[in-house]
């Protein structure tokens, strides 16, 4: 995995790539949420429009990436998630927590 | 005797060459030392002895009886070998102890030597004083001139005859001062060694004071006392002890230098030892030859002949180096053992070596042949950590705290650049901020040793002062640079060792949670007329996050769960070990499945962090009114496949558990009819992927159930597996595999 990071009218947007699974992934993500809690930076969206492919770690880091994200009184939002990752938010009732839009700028407007 | 005279002449000359060389080495080698200084004055003097009798037994026959040799100059000159003892008494405060470092007004101990250089003056000047009086003796002066010169000159006979009484008392007289200077030499090297308390500068010391010792008691007995008492030693005896106290003397120091590194004079010394006595051994020959064979060809041709001295010297040139080979040769044999030869400390290593693996032992081998061989005090290890992927410098038994060194350490990096060991003070430069310049400053490191292989850099030694105080001489390095291509291999295989023992327990404890882990599946689903379970379960790796378990409840029915956590491995088998206890226990408890998911929710979050969950599905199901309750926790959605072919996902419940607190469980209830199938599985079995990174996805699932309905529990769950491989060949599978099949049999109530 990759991760790219940008932002967008103040809101911090993450943008990995390829397979988010465990290990180093989840070291990554982790490390660039953190950094963006230490600096302020509340809002993130994470753009899974290149992400092929996800597994239960990866999951994993996304709901531990929210619960961090809550806990220090920010939000985390998806934008572009594909159909297999929505099946897997939706078998997983994930659905319910997680926001989800069909673009990184609907998401910007959501916030 | 007289026969004998030209052997033992050319045994003084040897012994005193030897004398010279190891003075000479001793001051050459480390000339900035003071006790090599005293120690070189000391054989300087003593060589001197051996060598002004051998030249005085060469000149004597040359000698006339109008001029007999005792009044001539070169024998007066010999009494230069008394400053032997002043410089005896010098060597006795700086070995084996320095003391002379602490005394005040140093330079006054030089004020030790002027009794015997007084009596070189009188020897000299005074041996025969008619010589002198002749000197004094004016032509009447006229004048004012004669006026003062004639008392003068009178005076100064009245001087000369004090003097040459002073003389004829000489020899007892000075043999006394003498004894004094060898006895208070003696007490303080006594004292010296008593204060002593390093085991090893007491073996150090021990050789070359018991030998200088025997030598100085052997002259003592030989010459002083006879001159003290006035009286005579047969000369053959004499001559005797002479040899065997220079042979005691000169052999125990060069002993101690060979073996126990006295004075830290290299190695390189035996080499020019075995010169040496080669060229001394050929000296003699050539005195004790050439006189004697000249002799018996002017006797017999009557005429004199070099023919002798140059057949001589061609046999030398021949001779000299097979001479050589043969003492180095012998030399070798005996001192083959010798403590810094790099070859003997590579074989002390290997053979310490050979049966240890354990890398902590292997460090501690090191450590003590450094210790025994090159007299170092300490060795530090800094070694590259593979876990950590820093280096760190290894507690020890006086500094227990590992210090990790930053890989950005300048120090480090210095260090990094060299081949070779190096001296502390010669990477001064890069000291400035550095811990491990400072760790090493701490632990009073003066050498540091780079272990590397061909690409590898496993670290460094970090070697402390050596005992004896010196520093390390270019001969020590390169002998360190030898061996510290054996410590690459052995510290190399060691971790080696003790990696395939670390996976071979590694191993032995996964197989032991893995038995663990199959002891907590249910032995057998229940089995009842009216319906029919199967189940399966295989994880991806040794053990994994799948599990299921039947609780057989008091009503007849039983509750069944089938989950997958997240990840892989033992935290995944940790975490469903924990929510099956959890499971379990609600079960005896509570009826309500909503408010068991509930607890066991909250507690997964309390227990783990966010990243960790599980899904599960959650049923009970009641066989006599054929009632299936259930829950689903964001697990895989089973399925139900009616006697018709039609199907249904069992999707109600709510959140996976484990990842937010104060989830709600909607429970619902389906009643199972004849030949109702019902099918639960895991991610293995769904997102198992061909080739082209297609999945196998939940409608190849429905389809091959639904089409094979009729087939019993067994035979569908082995044949969906095979299906499934046949799809996914990756071996062993990509994901813990869990497939149930449950089957309501036709008519049986």
């Amino acid at each position: 995995m990759n991760l790219n990071d940008y932002e967008r009218d103040g809101i911090a947007v993450l943008e990995p790539r390829g397979k988010i699974m465990g290990g180093p992934d989840a070291t990554i993500l982790h490390e660039k949420l953190h950094e963006c809690i230490e600096k302020g930076q509340k809002k993130v969206i994470i753009d899974l429009a290149r992400v092929e492919w996800m597994n239960s770690t990866g999951l994993g880091i996304l709901i531990s990436g929210l619960t961090t994200l809550r806990n220090n009184g920010g939000e985390l939002k998806l934008a572009n998630v594909t159909d297999k990752i929505q099946s897997l938010l939706t078998i997983t009732k994930l659905v319910t927590v997680f926001e989800a839009f069909d673009s990184v700028d609907e998401a910007v407007s959501s916030f | 005797m007289e026969a004998l005279q030209p052997v033992i002449t050319a045994i003084y000359f040897v012994f005193g060459g030897v004398l010279l060389f190891l003075s000479y080495t001793i001051v050459r080698d480390n000339p900035r030392h003071r006790a090599n200084r005293i120690t070189g004055m000391m054989l300087f003097f003593a060589a001197l002895g051996p060598i002004f009798m051998a030249f005085g037994a060469i000149v004597k026959p040359t000698a006339s009886a109008a001029a007999p040799f005792e009044d001539s100059f070169i024998y007066n000159l010999y009494y230069v070998w008394e400053l032997f003892f002043p410089a005896f008494l010098l060597f006795s405060w700086v070995f084996p102890v320095d003391r002379m470092a602490r005394m005040k007004r140093r330079k006054l101990r030089y004020l030790i030597f002027f009794p015997q250089l007084f009596h070189l003056f009188l020897v000299l000047v005074f041996r025969n004083p008619e010589k002198v009086y002749n000197l004094l003796e004016f032509e009447s002066s006229e004048g004012f001139l004669g006026l003062i010169m004639e008392p003068l000159s009178y005076l100064m006979k009245w001087i000369v005859l004090g003097f040459s009484l002073l003389l004829s008392a000489e020899r007892s007289l000075f043999a006394l001062i003498n004894l004094i200077y060898l006895g208070l030499a003696i007490y303080t090297i006594f004292r010296g060694r008593a204060i002593l308390t390093d085991a090893r500068a007491r073996k150090q010391s021990g050789m070359i004071i018991w030998g200088i010792l025997s030598a100085v008691v052997l002259f003592m007995a030989t010459f002083l006392i006879p001159d003290l008492l006035s009286f005579e030693v047969s000369p053959g005896l004499k001559t005797l002890l002479m040899v065997l106290l220079l042979f005691i003397g000169g052999g125990s120091i060069a002993w101690s230098i060979i073996q126990h590194q006295f004075l830290d004079v290299r190695v390189i010394f035996r080499q020019s030892l075995v010169y040496t006595i080669t060229s001394g051994i050929l000296v003699g020959l050539y005195i004790l030859v050439v006189g004697q064979a000249d002799r018996f060809i002017t006797s017999v041709f009557g005429t004199q002949t070099n023919i002798v001295n140059i057949a001589f010297i061609v046999l030398a040139l021949i001779l000299y180096q097979p001479i050589n080979t043969r003492l180095d040769e012998l030399i070798q044999r005996f001192f083959i053992r010798s403590r810094t030869d790099y070859r003997n400390i590579l074989e002390q290593l290997t053979r310490r070596l050979i049966s240890v693996f354990d890398p902590e032992q292997v460090r501690n081998v090191i450590e003590r042949t450094l210790i025994s061989t090159m007299m170092v005090e300490r060795v530090y290890f800094i070694l590259f950590d593979d876990t950590i992927g820093e280096y760190a410098i290894l507690a020890s038994d006086e500094f227990p705290t590992r210090i990790i060194i930053n890989r950005e350490d300048r120090f480090l990096g210095a260090v990094g650049q060299r081949e070779t060991p190096t001296l502390i003070d010669q990477l001064e430069e890069f000291r400035q901020g550095s811990t491990l310049a400072y760790e090493m400053e701490k632990r009073r490191v003066r050498l540091i040793l780079p272990l590397k292989d061909a690409d590898h850099l496993l670290g460094y030694l970090g070697l402390t002062q050596k005992t004896s105080g010196y520093t390390y001489n270019p001969e020590d390095i390169t002998t360190l640079g030898v061996i510290s291509n054996q410590l690459v291999t052995v510290l190399t295989n060691a971790r080696l060792y003790a990696d395939s023992l670390e996976k071979q327990r590694l191993d032995e404890e996964m197989a032991m949670a893995r038995q663990i882990q199959l002891d907590l599946l249910p032995k057998q689903p229940p089995q009842a007329p009216s319906f029919a379970i199967h189940a399966y379960s295989m994880p991806s790796r040794t053990i994994g996050g799948d599990f299921y378990d039947f609780i057989p409840k008091s009503d007849g029915g039983f509750a069944m769960v089938i989950a997958d956590a997240s990840g892989k491995g033992l935290p995944a088998a940790l975490l469903v070990a924990q929510i099956q206890a959890m499971l379990r226990s609600e079960v005896g408890n509570l009826n309500d499945l909503s408010r068991i998911l509930f607890n066991v929710n909250r507690y997964v979050v309390e227990s783990t962090s966010a990243e960790k969950y599980a899904t599960l599905f959650f049923a009970e199901f009641d066989p006599s009114r054929r009632l299936f309750c259930y829950a689903n926790a964001g697990h895989n959605y089973p399925i139900l496949v009616r006697s018709d072919g039609t199907h249904h996902f069992l999707e109600t419940g709510g959140m996976l558990i484990g990842a937010f607190s104060g989830a709600q469980y909607e429970m619902a209830t389906v009643t199972l009819q004849d030949d109702d199938l019902l099918l639960f599985y895991t991610d293995g079995v769904s997102e198992a992927q061909n080739e082209s990174d297609e999945e196998y996805g939940e409608k190849r699932i429905v389809d091959y159930i639904v089409n094979r309905r009729n087939l019993s529990p067994e035979e569908l769950i082995d044949g969906l597996l095979n299906d499934v491989r046949d799809f996914d060949h990756t071996d062993p599978p990509r994901d813990d595999t869990t497939l149930i099949a449950m089957k309501i049999r036709n008519g049986v109530h």
